[in-house]
């Protein structure tokens, strides 16, 4: 097996003219959503190509499109900077019949659209996350059954490019799977050749270049790569144990012998294939028969009209002026005929009018055709167009919220209506959802699971080989995101942070923590198309039967602009519903939701006072919200009044508001004790107004960066986008840097005095906590009628929480001593 | 004075009383040697040790009472025996552990199979205080009439005041709880024993005695084709001791000759330990790890007793030099060279080639330590065209390579120098700097450290030789070469 060659006398190689720097592409890599094969993020990959100064890269994650999206955002952010770099999309096929992995990339829009389905064929073949591919499949000739549902079989190899991954175990395979692949996708094939430095690289190299000539397929020149630096050895060697069940000791050949699957720049490239001039030259050629990237990936949505020849905004119109009637039955003021007007235009701008009716019907059916009670919530909330649709209940004039923050022309980026459903019931809305649009154009949006910093200890900690004591006691550290370790917690529970394989451990665990781990669905975001679904994305199979998941995060479907409706379960929706059939049946009174709405009016059907005063009694067992052991003895310190300070109070008792210092303060100006000297021309002033001073709310927060530290709209917008986002990245650390020194400097010039200076580090805080006023507006909904009903018949009310949520059982267990028990009795008579 | 009384009170009963403190160490040894003798009696011998100071013989005597002529025969020369040796005993037999030795602590008459009204109260009387188990303090209180009733009471209020134990002694004694009882010895299923009327002492009537004993197990084994690859030889002395002589063979097998040599090699490393004291009355020679052995095997060893198989060298040479001194190599799954094989005991039963790989170039011989050597070669990584080893030049014709292999950094003796991050392309004039991607840092492993790019080479008289570079090529320093292995 040894491969003796004759020795190439030194000074012939060099003799030869230095040359000038080959163009090159790596097209074959390995991000880490082919879960647990690879040591690097997307994102990781790509910038690292870009800086080294590559043509192209190529996201193949195996069987997956799960990670191309990512790849995408960030060489669309860097592109500035790096206007010729090209970010290509391809899948590694990995095939269940032994025949050597391949390379594919989409040639044009329509190939991607038949790589979606093919991967959407082996997914619902295998199980759960296993996708099961064979090599007929990639010619439309797979198995029955594999294509019931995909109508008559297609050519899935058509407009693709090939790159063949050769089998080094059994070249006679490979050599026949080439033959075949060959013929039948003459002149798109390529055969993969990579310098792994084995000892047999000269004779495998060659033994490619013979083989891609008898069948026409050049050779192309890669590295295979699995992670951008050759530092990351550590984590692939990790991963790799980790995805085996096995310890770095006893791993022996499962782990690479070198770390040389990283990213290599293109003279190192041109260095190794030095006798192989064209495979280099051949990644040129390839990625110049691409024409596809995920910017033609366009969304179209279904249509949504009544008929009548009316479009979709003509209906929306239409519908949204019989609901003003019904909502503002004593006549519209003028400034709600002007924002519904300013919305209905930004919707036909955008064209989210389908958007509006699928949501409005989704709705329209649940709540009167199955009687199932549901609300709108999140930023619709700010929409008076939503309210009239009757999606939302809360009027956005009480509430002073920002149609903008919902839709804006600024913001390329779909709206977002997430609807509650009572939560037994809401499976009933998703079928109805499934029927209208057929299973081929629906599915749910997928929620990538990520290693926390628990399981990433826990898995890394067993790879290490580190015992089960060991392991619990690391379990008691605390590592926020993003945080660095805390080494005096580790001296704390006995070890040496300075011991090399801990600190190794702990340099693996930081890497490994946000890595994604499988994929998961998500709760309710429904994704509807006008096409098939699976021409845009792979179909996975979920664990339930009769629903489709595609392979995106809710977070990635917003760069091809995909819709996503929420359908979301709510216990209490359940719980309110009980509660009204109880007055019905005991107290003869029918009562609506919406009645129950019009609390701060003087409308109500409880009186306020007795609902306020029983949060000041602290007494909210299982009241939506402030149920919790800390919100109920923050209550009777913040003394809610109005609806207002519900919103402040779910807000400030959150581990940001509490670790940031704010909470105190707050209570302090609130009873007057720490007098807040209002400055009337302070613009930072006004925006915390509301707040005495405290920033509690995302929007704060926005307008802060804007007025305070001078940042504009968009950037205000990036910033609440990686509050959301906080896990991710480390985005958020750049802004708040921004955001401090802005604020200094802005303070140098307005404010000559540094009395307020010692709200700076308060806002440190501010970007990792301050959660977003919309979504705890819409509580009303939940608190009033809750809350009211708690008050005047609290047991029987606390009865139906407990049926609700186990979590209020075992708070009415252990507060069981109370002494009513009329209600319990009528509970039980139901 | 009583057995279990305080020593406060003892003393102050006999004022010069001399007190000596138990050696619970010593006592527990001398009784479970003392037990080991009554596996002449039957082979599941065991000492529970939870009740009495040095424990409690037990016996499990299924199947073995009918050799002493019924169970109350068997109880009787047992007890007989220990008691003409001077020792104060008490015994029972019973069907559980539990009610046996409820009996035989706190029975007044030993009656072999208790009834069970018997059972009940025996088991329920106050235990004496002894030092291991903690007295119940209530239970005198009742008298015994009302403790006799302990088994037809309610459970939870007696559990309330005795605690768990006394509910857990009362349903091992019933049977209702399973209780185990952990052999001594190792049970052997097979084995041949021979009883001598005038005990023997020499070591070679010993072996002679092995020898027999060996044949008429090996004619057992045969009939039910099976062989063993561990063998026990007890030798039981007049004096209550019981010596035990192991050994291996590397495969099955049932030869008794082979068996014998084996023993007698194990005979010759005891020199001063073997005594056999007033002599011995029993030799019993028993078979574990017992597996299918076709009948065939048994004439192909006999037949081919002059060369002899390599195990059987393995086994003669470990029996006679001890298991731990012979040793052979065994192919570990590791990419690092000198990892790559360890040494196991040559007796170690099964051999595992997981570490085996066929593909990969490795020389016949490795040097004990990689020798420096001087090399010319291209850089960076191109192959040697000339090497100086020991003083003396070859002239390389033909190489291949690299084949590099990385450190196993977790193994990591070492702190490894820091790597410093790919440097991002400076920006052009102008930009702002974009801030560089999130990237933790793995300062601990530095992948040319520890790296070695292997190569083949071979001079002109066809010598080949396999040389590595320790680590990457720089431009300040040369490498260091070394050559680690010979082929051919």
């Amino acid at each position: 097996m040894t491969q003796i060659v004759p020795l190439v006398r030194p000074a012939k190689l060099r003799a030869q003219p230095p040359a000038s720097i080959a163009a090159y592409a790596e097209l074959v890599s390995t991000t880490n959503f082919s879960f647990l094969r690879s040591g690097s993020s997307p994102e990781e990959l790509v910038t690292a190509a870009m800086h080294m100064g590559l043509q192209a890269f190529g996201v193949t994650d195996r069987n997956s499109f799960a990670g191309v999206v990512r790849g995408y955002v960030i060489a669309r952010d860097l592109k500035e900077r790096f206007p010729d770099f090209r970010y290509l999309v391809g899948v590694r096929l990995c095939f269940a019949d032994g025949t050597p992995d391949i390379i594919a990339y989409p040639s044009n829009r329509l190939a991607y659209g038949r790589l979606c389905k093919l991967l959407t064929v082996a997914n619902q073949r295998g199980e759960k996350g296993k996708p099961v591919l064979h090599f007929a499949d990639l010619f439309g000739s797979g198995g029955p059954g594999s294509t019931s549902e995909q109508g008559p079989t297609e050519n899935y190899a058509q407009g693709q490019l090939f790159i063949l991954i050769p089998d080094e175990s059994d070249w006679g395979r490979t050599e026949q799977v080439l033959e075949q692949l060959a013929t039948l996708a003459r002149g798109r094939v390529w055969v993969a050749g990579s310098v792994r430095f084995d000892g047999h690289d000269r004779a495998r190299l060659n033994r490619i270049t013979e083989l891609g000539k008898r069948h026409n397929a050049p050779m192309l020149a890669s590295n295979d790569v699995l992670y951008h630096e050759p530092n990351r050895r550590m984590v692939q060697d990790v991963v790799t144990c980790i995805r085996e069940h096995l310890t770095l000791e006893t791993a022996g050949w499962q782990l690479a012998a070198n770390a040389e699957r990283h990213l290599k720049p293109a003279q190192e490239m041109a260095r190794l294939f030095a006798e192989h001039k064209s495979a280099i030259a051949q990644t040129q050629a390839f990625i110049a028969r691409i024409d596809f990237s995920l910017d033609q990936l366009k969304y179209n949505y279904p249509e949504e009209t009544i008929g009548d020849g009316e479009t979709a905004q003509q209906t929306l119109e239409r519908l949204t002026r019989e609901g003003a009637a019904k909502r503002y039955p004593n006549g519209m003021s003028d400034k709600i005929k002007r924002s519904i007007w300013t919305e209905l235009c930004l919707i036909a701008y955008k064209g989210y009018a389908a958007y509006f009716l699928t949501v409005h019907d989704i709705v329209m059916y649940a709540r009167y055709q199955r009687k199932i009670m549901c609300r709108g919530r999140g930023s619709a909330a700010n929409s008076t167009v939503c309210f009239c649709l009757e999606i939302t209940a809360v009027n956005p004039e009480d509430a002073n919220l920002v149609f903008g923050r919902f839709i804006s022309t600024e913001r390329d980026e779909p709206p977002d209506i997430d609807v509650d459903f009572e939560h037994e019931r809401r499976e009933e809305v998703m079928q109805y959802v499934y029927q209208k649009y057929g299973g081929k154009r629906t599915g749910l949006t997928a929620n990538v699971i990520s290693y926390r910093s628990k399981s990433a200890i826990h898995e890394t900690a067993k790879v290490f080989g580190v015992s089960d004591d060991t392991i619990n006691a690391f379990n008691q550290l605390h590592w926020g995101w993003g945080s660095s370790l805390d080494l005096a917690g580790v001296t704390a529970i006995g070890l040496n942070p300075d011991d090399p394989v801990l600190a190794q451990m702990f340099e693996v665990i930081k890497v490994l923590r946000g890595f994604p781990r499988h994929l998961s669905q998500h709760v309710g975001g429904f994704v509807i198309t006008r096409d098939s679904l699976e021409s845009s994305v792979p179909i996975g199979k979920s664990a339930m039967d009769n629903r489709n998941i595609i392979e995106w995060n809710k977070d990635d479907i917003d760069v091809p602009a995909i819709l996503k409706v929420d359908v979301l379960a709510l216990g209490m929706l359940s719980c309110l519903r009980r509660g009204f059939e109880l007055m019905k049946v005991h107290y003869q009174q029918d009562i609506e939701l919406t009645q129950l709405l019009a609390e701060e009016k003087g409308r109500g059907l409880f009186p306020k006072d007795r609902v306020y005063a029983m949060t000041h009694r602290a007494d909210t067992i299982g009241v939506f919200q402030i149920e919790s052991r800390a919100q109920m003895s923050m209550l009777p310190r913040l003394k809610p009044v109005e609806f207002y300070d519900l919103v402040i109070e779910v807000a400030i008792v959150r581990p940001g508001p509490i670790r940031g210092g704010m909470v105190h303060p707050y209570l302090k100006r609130r009873d007057g004790t720490e007098p807040r000297a209002p400055k009337p021309g302070d613009k930072l002033d006004q925006v915390l107004e509301r707040t005495k001073g405290i920033p509690l709310f995302r929007e704060q927060a926005m307008q802060m960066a804007i007025v305070g530290a001078g940042f504009s709209a968009g950037e205000a917008d990036q910033l609440r986008r990686a509050m959301a986002a906080r896990r991710r990245t480390g985005k958020i650390e750049i802004f708040e840097k921004r955001f401090i020194d802005g604020m200094t400097k802005k303070r140098r010039t307005h404010t000559p005095s540094n009395s307020r200076s010692a709200a700076l580090p308060r806002s440190r805080d501010l970007p990792n906590t301050a959660s977003p006023r919309a979504t705890r507006r819409p509580l009303r909904c939940w608190f009033m009628p809750h809350a009211g009903s708690n008050a005047i018949i609290p047991t029987s009310s606390r009865r139906l929480c407990s049926i609700a949520s186990p979590w209020v059982f075992m708070h009415l267990a252990r507060s069981s001593a109370t002494p009513s028990n009329t209600g319990w009795r009528c509970a039980l008579s139901m | 004075m009583s057995v279990g009384q305080n020593l406060a009170d003892a003393r102050a009963m006999v004022p010069g009383l001399t007190v000596l403190e138990l050696d619970r160490p010593l006592l527990e040894a001398a009784f479970a040697d003392f037990a080991d003798w009554h596996s002449n009696a039957s082979p599941l011998v065991a000492v529970m040790s939870d009740v009495t100071v040095f424990g409690d013989l037990v016996l499990d005597i299924t199947g073995v009472a009918h050799l002493f002529g019924g169970e109350r025969a068997m109880l009787r020369t047992l007890l007989t025996r220990l008691r003409e040796l001077g020792y104060a005993v008490s015994g029972a037999i019973a069907p559980t552990i539990g009610a046996a030795r409820a009996v035989s602590h706190f029975a007044r008459s030993r009656w072999w199979k208790p009834p069970i009204s018997i059972l009940r109260s025996m088991a329920c009387r106050p235990p004496p205080c002894d030092s291991t188990r903690p007295r119940l303090p209530g239970l005198p209180r009742w008298g015994s009439k009302a403790s006799a009733n302990c088994r037809t009471r309610e459970r939870k209020p007696l559990q309330a005041e005795f605690g768990a134990s006394l509910l857990l002694r009362l349903d091992q004694a019933c049977g209702h709880i399973e209780e185990r009882m952990t052999p001594r010895l190792p049970p052997a299923e097979r084995y041949a024993e021979r009883r001598f009327a005038d005990p023997i002492g020499l070591m070679d009537d010993v072996l002679m005695t092995a020898h027999d004993s060996a044949i008429q197990l090996a004619i057992r084994l045969e009939t039910e084709g099976l062989g063993g690859q561990a063998f026990h030889l007890f030798l039981y002395r007049v004096d209550h001791q019981v010596m035990t002589l192991s050994v291996n063979s590397a495969r099955l097998s049932r030869d008794p000759e082979h068996i014998t040599k084996l023993f007698t090699h194990r005979s010759e490393r005891l020199e001063g330990a073997y005594d056999a004291g007033f002599g011995i009355d029993m030799i019993r020679l028993a078979v574990s790890s017992v597996g299918e052995l076709d009948a065939a095997q048994l004439g192909v060893f006999s037949q081919r007793d002059v060369t002899e198989d390599l195990d059987q060298l393995h086994d003669r040479m470990s029996s006679r030099l001890g298991p731990m001194v012979v040793l052979r190599t065994q192919f570990q799954a590791s990419h690092t060279p000198e990892r790559a094989a360890r040494l196991v005991p040559a007796i170690a039963h099964a051999t595992n080639n997981d570490g085996l790989r066929p593909d990969l170039v490795r020389p016949l011989r490795l040097l004990p330590a990689p020798e420096t050597i001087l090399i010319n070669a291209e850089v960076p990584d191109g192959l040697p065209a000339s090497m100086i080893w020991r003083r003396i030049s070859y002239r390389l014709i033909k190489a291949s390579g690299p084949e590099r292999l990385g450190a196993e950094w977790w193994h990591s003796g070492q702190r490894l120098q820091l790597v410093p991050p790919v440097k991002p392309k400076p920006p052009a004039s102008g930009e702002t700097p974009e801030p560089a991607p999130y990237t933790p840092n793995l300062p601990l492993f530095d992948p040319d450290a520890m790296t070695r790019d292997y190569y083949v080479a071979e001079d002109e008289a066809g010598r080949r030789f396999w040389i590595y570079r320790q680590g990457f090529h720089r431009d300040d320093e040369p490498a260091s070469w070394y050559l680690h292995g010979v082929f051919s």
